[in-house]
């Protein structure tokens, strides 16, 4: 049985391996703290005996050059957003900070974030319009991507042509977000509100609770956004602060003329 | 199918300046109605909602209580300072609120009708359109209930002298709702307070199931909230309204509408594709579905199935009022208040437009209880002219008009859809909708409304379009969705297609025998 090794230096003792077998899609992952790097390389090389690979050790560190090792774990990184070409453009500087504080975004780059995705999103839609009508291409991803942004509620229904892609504007992402969603059922009382709600664990999706403000709500899990079980908004039993407060008065209410000197 | 009980007769009241007087309903001998009830004085008068007491205040201290279907007084009570009364809805019991001065006079006094005396009272600060009638009840008067502060008190309806018998503690409770039919659910609104968002809870009546909500729905930015349950006590529609619109959409606040149910399979907002405030909500008759009118005008108007799920969009117009019919079927779209008054009715069964027509300047409109005539009247406190009473069949062509100097209250006496058999001429006759109906429909009706054919029949005068613009229609045409017309293209193109054609033929010929040859 063929089995990789991924494995990746998180500290200097310990030593990440995540062992996938190919027989199955089975992908563990186990943590092994080792005390010295020569424990670890006993450790690689007996895996490398049952496994049949290779394995070149350097002394200092256990860095592990294989042909099956995957070594890009904590190296996958790209760029989300794009910053403007004109650092003081006072139209598009008044622009952006009309956007950021109708939906309550945390700083510019949040909303370059949108701009980006949706400017890629645009750019896959306008070069799909070059190609022929009945190329294979064009209806497979074409179709694709309409689904996606049917999906997201970024299309209606009845605009079903890349044309329309060709016509989103950053609004359209912004009106998706989590926390306009929860503002605009009025589940908040403003849009600050509704991140500080979010960010706070009291809102969930489905069953799901979600942590995240920038969270993109589907279409059909619009109508499930409510407050979560175990938050005090949504029947759940009262925050940290309010237990403390209620257990103060209950205690002076019961020993009142006991001693009161740690209450504080 | 012969049945062998008459169906009730319809009666129409009808109040004025000087007194209220009861009419004989539709149908009309000879185009008036006859008058079952001369003019009896009075300020205020109405039915119990079952039709079967009707109660008259004269001159702001006596109460008459008349019987709905012989129009003989029954009792009359004398209570000073009086400012309002209701009846139970059965007709049993009188409530009645007298203006108190000290917290010791017990203001508020439930009178049972039948031996005329006082079964309970209790005292009341004032009266706002939240705590009147203070006591709810059922509409089988099986549950009665009242709401006192901080907690909803439950009566037995037979014997109110052993007062509440328990009582659900609800802290901060501003407004309850008694489901009616049956009467096993009760609707607690709790407003917002310091940072806990405003929640409606639905609660059992029963004392034993009471000790969790059954359904609760929370939401912050809401100050006033109306609650509507459907007949069979299965689904609850809560419009909750804020004077202020955080989202600075509207001067007028924001309106939001929220469905619950009983069983659970819905908690949350029902969801509407028009922003805008929520104009009217209605059950049908059946409580199987609801019809919602929302959006900035001009408003879109949709029916929704009990489980929240879109399952008829009624168009766009300048409608802000939904009437269902009681025998099922038709629905009423209408446009009153300050709109113009269109009135669009619609088959919802059959998904048709039944007619359209104005009534202008009106201010209620209800169905007749047998669902064949809808009346809809102008009234006096609202509108000082054109008092009136306008009568319509059910597809929108008028049957009766009456003007009044002064008209206060046009009411039809309430019965059960039940006693009343289906309409079976409405069965007949949307099946059979084609033009021929609506020339009919034009010579017999003598005011001015534009019945329309259904469209699929109507025929629009086609738009000019200058001949440089054809190029333009053809591409947004084809844009949108719509199929390139072929019959437009010209001579000319039309003789450049084909040489263009005859080329790639030749063209594809050359290249297979080219093949052919190698």
């Amino acid at each position: 049985m063929q089995s990789r090794i991924r494995c990746g230096l998180l500290d200097r003792s310990i030593f990440r391996v995540s062992i996938i077998s190919s027989s199955k899609a089975t992908n563990e992952l186990c943590y092994i703290v080792i005390s010295s790097a020569a424990a670890a390389l006993d450790l690689l090389r007996l895996e490398a005996k049952l496994a049949n690979e290779t394995w070149c050790m350097s002394a200092s560190t256990a860095t592990v050059r294989s042909s099956s090792i995957d070594l890009r774990l904590g190296c996958i990184h790209g760029k989300t957003f794009k910053k403007p070409r004109r650092p003081y453009e006072k139209e598009r500087l008044d622009a952006e900070l009309k956007l950021v504080g109708e939906y309550g975004l945390r700083c510019k780059r949040e909303l370059w974030r949108v701009q980006y995705a949706l400017s890629r999103i645009r750019n896959a839609a306008r070069e799909l319009l070059t190609l022929d009508e009945k190329n294979p291409r064009r209806i497979f991803e074409g179709e694709a991507l309409l689904r996606r942004m049917n999906r997201y509620g970024l299309l209606g229904e009845g605009q079903n042509k890349l044309d329309y892609v060709l016509a989103l504007t950053v609004e359209n992402f912004l009106e998706r977000r989590l926390q306009t969603l929860v503002f605009k059922s009025g589940m908040a009382k403003s849009i600050h509100h509704a991140r500080v709600l979010i960010r706070q664990r009291h809102i969930r999706v489905g069953r799901q609770v979600v942590n995240i403000p920038s969270f993109m709500v589907r279409v059909d899990s619009a109508k499930h956004i409510d407050f979560s079980l175990t938050s005090p908004f949504g029947g759940g039993r009262p925050g940290r602060v309010k237990r403390k407060n209620q257990k103060a008065a209950a205690k002076k209410a019961a020993g009142g003329d006991g001693d009161e000197d740690d209450e504080e | 199918m012969t049945s062998i009980v008459q169906s009730p007769n319809l009666e129409i009241l009808a109040r004025e300046p000087e007194g209220f007087s009861i009419w004989k309903g539709p149908p009309f001998n000879n185009g008036q109605p006859a008058i079952k009830l001369e003019r009896v004085s009075c300020t205020v008068a109405r039915f119990s909602d079952n039709g079967s007491r009707l109660m008259v205040t004269k001159n702001n201290s006596v109460i008459s209580v008349y019987d709905g279907y012989s129009s003989n007084e029954i009792r009359s009570f004398e209570i000073p300072s009086l400012l309002g009364a209701a009846l139970s809805p059965c007709g049993t019991y009188l409530q009645t609120f007298q203006k108190s001065t000290n917290p010791q006079d017990k203001n508020v006094v439930l009178w049972e009708i039948h031996s005329g005396a006082s079964v309970y009272q209790h005292f009341q600060k004032n009266m706002t359109k939240a705590t009147w009638p203070s006591i709810q009840f059922s509409s089988d008067e099986s549950v009665a209930c009242r709401l006192a502060t901080n907690e909803i008190q439950f009566f037995d309806s037979k014997d109110f002298s052993k007062g509440f018998i328990y009582r659900l503690r609800l802290p901060g409770v501003a407004a309850i709702e008694l489901s009616k039919a049956p009467g096993s659910y009760i609707a607690a609104f709790l407003p917002e307070s310091k940072g806990i968002p405003a929640s409606i809870q639905i609660f059992s009546s029963n004392k034993d199931a009471q000790t969790q909500p059954i359904a609760r729905r929370s939401f912050f930015r809401c100050s006033t909230v109306t609650m509507h349950w459907n007949k069979l006590s299965s689904g609850l529609l809560v419009v909750a309204q804020s004077d202020v619109d955080k989202t600075n959409q509207s001067y007028y606040g924001e309106s939001k509408l929220n469905y619950l149910t009983t069983d659970g399979s819905h908690e949350g907002l029902v969801s509407l594709r028009k922003e805008g405030p929520v104009h009217d909500v209605q059950w049908s008759y059946s409580g199987l579905e609801f019809a919602v009118v929302y959006g900035f005008m001009p408003a879109k108007a949709t029916i929704f199935d009990k489980k929240g799920n879109p399952s008829l969009e009624l168009g766009q117009g300048p409608y802000n009022t939904v009437r269902f019919n009681p025998k099922g079927r038709v629905v009423c779209l209408a446009g009153f208040g300050n709109l113009p008054g269109d009135m669009a009715f619609w088959d919802y069964k059959e998904k048709k437009l039944l007619g359209t027509t104005k009534a202008e300047c009106s201010v209620t409109s209800e169905w007749s209880p047998d669902g064949r005539y809808f009346m809809t009247a102008t009234t006096a406190p609202r509108l000082q002219i054109d008092n009136g009473i306008k009568i319509f069949h059910h597809d929108g062509s008028l049957y009766f008009k009456k003007m009044f100097n002064k008209l206060h209250q046009a009411d039809w006496k309430p019965e059960t859809p039940e006693s009343f058999s289906d309409i079976d001429e409405l069965v007949t006759a949307v099946n059979t909708i084609k033009i021929g109906d609506n020339e009919k429909k034009a010579q017999g009706s003598k005011s001015t409304e534009t019945s329309k054919i259904p469209a699929s029949i109507a025929q629009k005068p086609a738009a000019y379009r200058p001949p440089h613009a054809k190029n333009a229609d053809s591409v947004k045409a084809e844009l949108f969705g719509g199929i390139a017309p072929a019959t437009e293209i010209s001579k000319n193109a039309l003789r450049n297609k084909k040489r263009r054609e005859k080329q790639k033929e030749k063209k594809a010929a050359e290249s297979g025998s080219n093949a052919s040859i190698i």
